[in-house]
């Protein structure tokens, strides 16, 4: 038995992303798959990628994720089924002795952990997880600490997905019994100690929980009671799916301890993970994502620079010019400054202006929880490195939300404003002047409205238009799944505290997806049109015109396009330009990894439902 | 856009070190540890470390239970810490069909199996601790305290006082 019954045969790199030293790598291995059975095998260590890919937050993340294949044949096909267990009674000769009903338990379906992890270590050293795939079609699954197991049956992917939940980022069970509900009789109270996974507390206080970040401030804490705590609390969920709160009934006990929302995969196998589950997840692969979010300024119509945050901390750049010998790969990109304070947040937004042709103004987030900036001028002594990124202000009140979207308007060349969500899920601001006296240290920071009836969305994109110079509209993702907005004006009894946030809509059919990039044009200063990610994958839009019966409220918001043919990557950046009042362009990137697009022309017939999305 | 867009890696020449265990029951033995170049999980919070004011005695977080993984220095001071899932467990998690209760967990009473742990190598480290809840049947309520504590180069074995851990090297495991 065990290794003498089979061979590593080989190893493939099915999902490539880059390098094994710079991503998190999932490691896929088979067991009791004969050597005519191995393309089987590829076929469904695919479903499993497939699966992982579609599920949130993973969709938004794949391009930090590397998936390696392992083919490993074995003399026989199937798993150990004793008869003990209810089983056939089948036992052939498997590499990893792949045998169901351990412990007694027909479905316990379990590998020898230490020749997987072997195998693994020889095959991809990087590996972050091992998933073993077992050739039976009888439903089971075991989750080790660093080896998942799961068979082929209907929905048996759940149980890789699950598995990974405890094995890679360290989650706990939300389910509130042990045994089960009606079963136990020593689960009522959960010990009054804190449990270290991030998933589930003993603390229900609004003002203590460790995701209280999470949790609007409409909503009660804790969410649900178990009236008896002799039980699993029978009550349906009396709030929203997607309301984080305090529910109770967690990590194996009825009372006392508190899950983040009425259900997640890791309390019921096929519900999306949680908020704070995919929070925990996001945390741990963004560090490998490739990049960060690209931004990009044309300074004049044939010259471009773009923007991104490396691994590495720092902000990078390269540029295009139309003059010959100048195009993207004629010169390296290179990092904006000689040094960088506070390294780069991997997964911030960042902002470009350029005031005039020959200056620019970039804006991101430091892993201080700081926005941070620099500046490039043509002038003699100006350059990139000829100063350091500074903070632009001089407190921070609340740090930056993590994962923040960044926008700046100049609404004249010698101002400009910029916006980003704080921990608090306020939009705040600050602002610079060229005037004396109105630098970004001259006044504080603030948030731009004097309540926000629902937070922001962690990590969504925000964005500000300036329809003529004394005004500002500015939109995000509200944690409602709505988009926001506010405005300001220079006109007296009209600034940011003289009205409040609103929904751009009176409804939204699907809801903006976790981390939406967002992006407003005005086309012309009577006129703008929004666009943000559903989570439904498709591009989503409205808009809003001063002319009578055509505000907000007026209409509802519509995908831009009748079919979607790969859905866009939650999380995705937007990009939306008007290369006349009569145009625009919108882009947007696909699960797929490309970039897509799609325009609408005021001319009959070339309207948003006319043409078909395409990848560019 | 720019091809080195996509070829943006972590910092040039990650290094870790895999730790590989074997347990059965209570008991913890480290059988491997080799130096990879990977990227570990970026670390959990450090400053939630509460020792006694003025001394040295971190391996604890006071009215936490659980089981994490952290790297120190010669000081005790924590470098990395990564909340697990217990690796080590008297039970195992089951699933069923039914739609609302697919998941439940069985006794187990012979814990058995190996696990693995990638921390980073960081120049100041001197040990790697296994933090857990205490390691026995039936529902924990202990918060968490040091269970073993392993050197991170072979070399510095004798000299380092390992707990209450039984461990043994393979001898050509490593190559350093
Ligand atoms: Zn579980």
């Amino acid at each position: 038995m065990g290794t003498g019954d089979g061979a590593v045969v080989g190893t493939t790199k099915i999902v490539d992303n880059g390098p094994a030293n710079a991503r998190w790598n999932l490691v896929i291995m088979g067991d009791g798959y004969r050597s005519t059975e191995l393309g089987q095998f590829a076929t469904n260590a695919q479903s499993f990628v497939n699966t992982l890919f579609a599920t949130a937050p993973f969709t938004a993340l794949r391009a930090a994720i590397n998936v390696y294949r392992v083919d490993v044949r074995s003399n026989d096909s199937g798993a150990d089924d004793p008869t003990a267990c209810g089983g056939t009674g089948a036992a052939p000769n498997t590499y990893f002795d792949a045998a169901f009903c351990n412990n007694g338990t027909r479905r316990l379906l379990t590998v020898n952990s230490s020749t997987a992890l072997a195998v693994a270590g020889q095959q991809v050293p990087g590996w972050h997880m091992i998933l073993v795939i077992v050739n039976s079609t009888v439903y089971g699954g075991s989750g080790g600490p660093s080896v998942a197991v799961f068979s082929l049956a209907p929905n048996a992917n759940e149980i890789g997905l699950h598995e990974m939940g405890h094995s890679a980022f360290g989650l706990a069970d939300e389910y509130e019994y042990y045994l089960g509900c009606g079963v136990d009789t020593n689960r009522n109270v959960h010990p009054a100690v804190e449990p270290a996974e991030p998933n589930v507390t003993i603390d229900a206080n609004h003002a203590t929980n460790k995701w209280r970040d999470l949790v609007a401030p409409a909503t009660a804490m804790p969410t649900t009671k178990n009236a008896n705590c002799s039980v699993c609390d029978p009550q349906p969920n009396p709030v929203g799916a997607a309301t984080v709160g305090a529910f109770e009934g967690a990590h194996y006990y009825h009372c006392a301890a508190f899950r983040p929302q009425y259900n997640c995969r890791m309390r019921v196998l096929g519900q999306p993970f949680c908020a704070v589950c995919q929070r925990r997840i996001r945390q741990t692969l963004l560090p490998r994502l490739p990049v960060g979010e690209v931004s990009t300024v044309a300074r004049s119509s044939g010259h471009m620079d773009v923007f991104w945050v490396r691994n590495d901390g720092k902000v990078w750049s390269n540029w295009w010019d139309q003059t010959t010998g100048m195009g993207w790969h004629d010169h390296n990109s290179f990092p904006i400054a000689g040094s960088f304070p506070s390294p780069a947040a991997h997964d911030t937004g960042i902002a470009t202006v350029a005031r005039n042709p020959g200056h620019m103004d970039a804006f991101w987030a430091g892993l201080d929880g700081k926005i941070w900036s620099t500046w490039w001028d043509q002038a003699t002594g100006m350059g990139w490195f000829d100063h350091n990124p500074f903070p632009i202000g001089r407190d921070f009140p609340v740090p930056a939300a993590p994962g923040t979207g960044i926008a700046t308007v100049a609404r004249n060349s010698n101002h400009m404003d910029v916006f980003w969500t704080g921990t608090d899920g306020q939009v705040w601001s600050n602002w610079w002047d060229l005037n004396q006296g109105m630098g970004w240290y001259d006044h504080g920071m603030f948030p731009i409205a004097a309540s926000f009836p629902v937070p922001a969305a962690p990590g969504t994109g925000i964005t500000v238009v300036a329809r003529n110079p004394n005004h500002m509209d500015v939109f995000w993702a509200g944690a409602d799944g709505k988009i926001w907005s506010t405005w300001w004006d220079l006109t007296n009894g009209m600034g940011w505290y003289n009205h409040n946030p609103f929904p751009i809509a009176t409804t939204f059919p699907v809801p903006a997806t976790p981390g939406t990039g967002i992006t407003v044009v005005a086309r012309n200063p009577n006129h703008m049109d929004v666009f943000w990610a559903g989570t439904d994958g498709k591009i989503w839009s409205t808009w809003w015109d001063l002319t009578n019966g055509m505000g907000w409220y007026n209409h509802n918001p519509f995908p831009i396009a009748t079919t979607f043919p790969v859905p866009a990557t939650p999380g995705t950046g937007i990009t939306v330009v008007a290369r006349n009042p009569n145009h625009m362009d919108v882009f947007w990137a696909g699960a797929d990894g490309k970039i897509w697009s799609t325009w609408w022309d005021q001319t009959t017939g070339m309207g948003w439902y006319d043409h078909g999305a395409f990848s560019i | 856009m720019t091809s080195e867009q996509h070829t943006g890696s972590g910092p040039a020449g990650a290094a870790a070190v895999r730790l590989i265990f074997e347990y059965e029951g209570p008991d913890i033995r480290l059988v491997s540890r080799q130096r990879v170049d990977a990227a570990p999980p970026p670390t959990d919070d450090l400053s939630e470390t509460t020792g006694p004011a003025g001394s040295d005695a971190t391996d604890e977080r006071p009215g936490v239970k659980g089981f994490w993984v952290e790297l120190r220095d010669a000081r005790q001071q924590p470098l990395y810490r990564r909340v697990m899932h217990p690796p080590v467990r008297y039970d195992a998690e089951v699933f069923s069909d039914d739609p609302d209760r697919s998941l439940a967990r069985v006794p187990v009473d012979e814990p058995k199996g190996a696990f693995a742990v990638l921390v980073p190598e960081l120049a100041d480290a001197d040990h790697v601790a296994l933090v857990s809840s205490p390691l026995a049947p039936g529902p924990t309520v202990a918060p968490a305290a040091e269970v073993a504590r392993f050197a991170l180069r072979e070399d510095e074995d004798e000299a380092d006082a390992a707990n209450d851990a039984d461990e043994t090297e393979e001898p050509d495991e490593g190559g350093h």
